[in-house]
């Protein structure tokens, strides 16, 4: 037993150091499990996207200044189960950056890097269980603290303490698994006359499970993600205007093995709407595993 | 194109929904609890991390002594020769999992008792009693001695009690034997 647990984290270990790993930062740790009482579990997420392409309302605009920008946020994330009902997740972002931008009319580059602004939430989950399925309704209020510096040229935080609420539900058969999830953040003015609009966002993830074996319980599941987000008009006095809308969609592979799980999944942006002129979103790559106790 | 792919999608998961059960078949010294919910591949393990701490199983079977399936929604037990069926245990792990217990299904070989209407198998190893039910149906009448598989609601676990029989309604008799009608034991 005990060679076998040494194993797991071996492996869990190996793939946390070696993966580049990402997420969205609302969505639950880990849905389905750890769905026992005192369970816990952790997850590494890394999340890369950069763009080129410059937007103005819903049109590409000329980069004539070659303003760009790159963005790999890495998150550790926690997610502690009291009881079924209730469970408290904590999420820490790594954040690596950087843009050129043209503040003063001519382009300069920026950097940041650092820990960025964490987020706690508290779920409440009902659980239902039925003879060919299993499913969650989740209601997830959560607190974004201002635990990301705003000293560098192009900050990992914004200063502010943020509140959000998400409604999610989930289902799974055997053959089909799907998940959606709205959520909605009121960001507050943080410093550096960092102002951001209000998000509203839903996520969907639909799929199929083709490969599962009992015996060593592992398994993959292939699904597809829509991404809708809308967030209102702020400024951001170190880059600009912010704010606008986006849809994305994308394949999602998950695969598992006991107690672990890796996810990967790709963001294509489908639908896009810049506030002023802003540097569009660009294609979003995701790699995680978790490993839950 | 796209159309047919995402009716057959429809029409495959659909299909498997609706698919008949397998019969619950018993291998000696298992114990199979139909669980509601157990559909959720990486939280399985969860079911299977608690139920492996019950007493009484023999690990060197499925690894750990237990196996969730998925697909049908069953977890199988394997348990020691002449260890007890921990049935409260049991109850507890799989609810504090997560899911639900359902139906217990149990196999037991051993010594009929008769006091009125009532018939009591005594497991000959583990010594652990069942009150039979239907057992007229399965064919059960005059034997002395059965081998039988059987289940029962697991919402009576709760109010059972210690050294109480668990009421089981028998499925299929799998041997018997009456030595005054045929001198020997069958199946």
């Amino acid at each position: 037993m005990a060679r076998r647990r040494l194993q797991t984290f071996a492996t869990a270990l190996l793939i946390a150091l070696a993966v580049p790993a990402t997420g969205r930062a609302h969505q639950p740790v880990m849905d389905m499990a750890p769905r026992w009482q005192g369970g816990f579990g952790f997850q590494l997420r890394n999340v890369q996207r950069s763009s080129n392409s410059l937007r103005s309302g819903d049109k590409k605009v000329a980069n004539a200044q070659s303003r760009k920008r790159q963005v790999n946020t890495t998150w550790l994330e926690g997610v502690y189960t009291f009881k079924r009902e209730l469970r408290l997740t904590a999420k820490i972002p790594w954040v690596e950056q950087k843009r050129v931008f043209n503040p003063g009319g001519s382009a300069i580059a920026q950097t940041g890097s650092g820990v960025g602004d964490s987020i706690l939430g508290f779920q409440l989950k009902h659980y239902f269980n039925r003879a060919k399925s299993t499913g969650n309704v989740g209601l997830t209020p959560s607190i974004r603290l201002p635990t990301g510096t705003t000293s560098d040229d192009y900050p990992v935080g914004d200063g502010s303490w943020d509140i959000g609420i998400s409604a999610s539900f989930s289902t799974e058969t055997f053959f089909v698994y799907q998940f959606y999830d709205l959520f909605y953040w009121h960001n507050t003015k943080g410093e550096r006359g960092i102002n951001r609009g209000d998000e509203v966002g839903l996520d969907v993830n639909i799929g199929i499970h083709p490969y599962h074996d009992n015996h060593r319980n592992l398994g993959i599941f292939l699904m597809g993600d829509l991404s809708v987000r809308h967030e209102g008009r702020g400024n951001d006095d170190t880059g600009g205007t912010t704010g606008g809308s986006r849809i994305s969609l994308g394949p999602v592979v998950v695969g598992y093995w006991n107690n672990l799980m890796f996810r990967t999944d790709v963001k294509f942006p489908v639908y896009q709407y810049a506030r002023g002129t802003q540097l569009d979103r660009g294609i979003e790559i995701n790699v995680g595993m978790g490993v839950a106790f | 194109m796209n159309k047919t792919i995402f009716f057959t999608a429809i029409l495959l998961s659909t299909n498997l929904a609706l698919a008949e059960p397998s019969p619950v078949v018993l291998e000696e010294h298992q114990t199979i609890i139909q669980v509601n919910g157990v559909v959720c591949s990486f939280c399985a393990y969860g079911a299977e991390k608690a139920l492996s701490k019950i007493d009484g199983l023999d690990k060197s079977e499925f690894g750990d002594g237990v196996l969730v399936d998925v697909e049908t929604h069953r977890i199988t037990l394997a348990m020691q020769a002449g260890a007890k069926i921990p049935f409260q245990q049991i109850y507890q792990r799989i609810k504090s999992a997560g899911y639900d217990p359902i139906t217990v299904h149990v196999r037991s070989k051993g010594k009929l008792e008769r006091s009125g209407d009532t018939l009591l198998l005594r497991d000959s190893e583990s010594g652990q009693a069942f009150l039979l039910q239907d057992a007229a149906k399965a064919g059960i009448t005059d034997q002395t001695s059965v081998v039988v598989q059987a289940h029962f609601d697991a919402s009576q676990i709760p109010d059972l009690g210690e050294s109480e029989p668990v009421k089981v309604t028998v499925d299929r008799l799998i041997g018997d034997s009456n030595p005054e009608r045929d001198g020997g034991e069958r199946g």
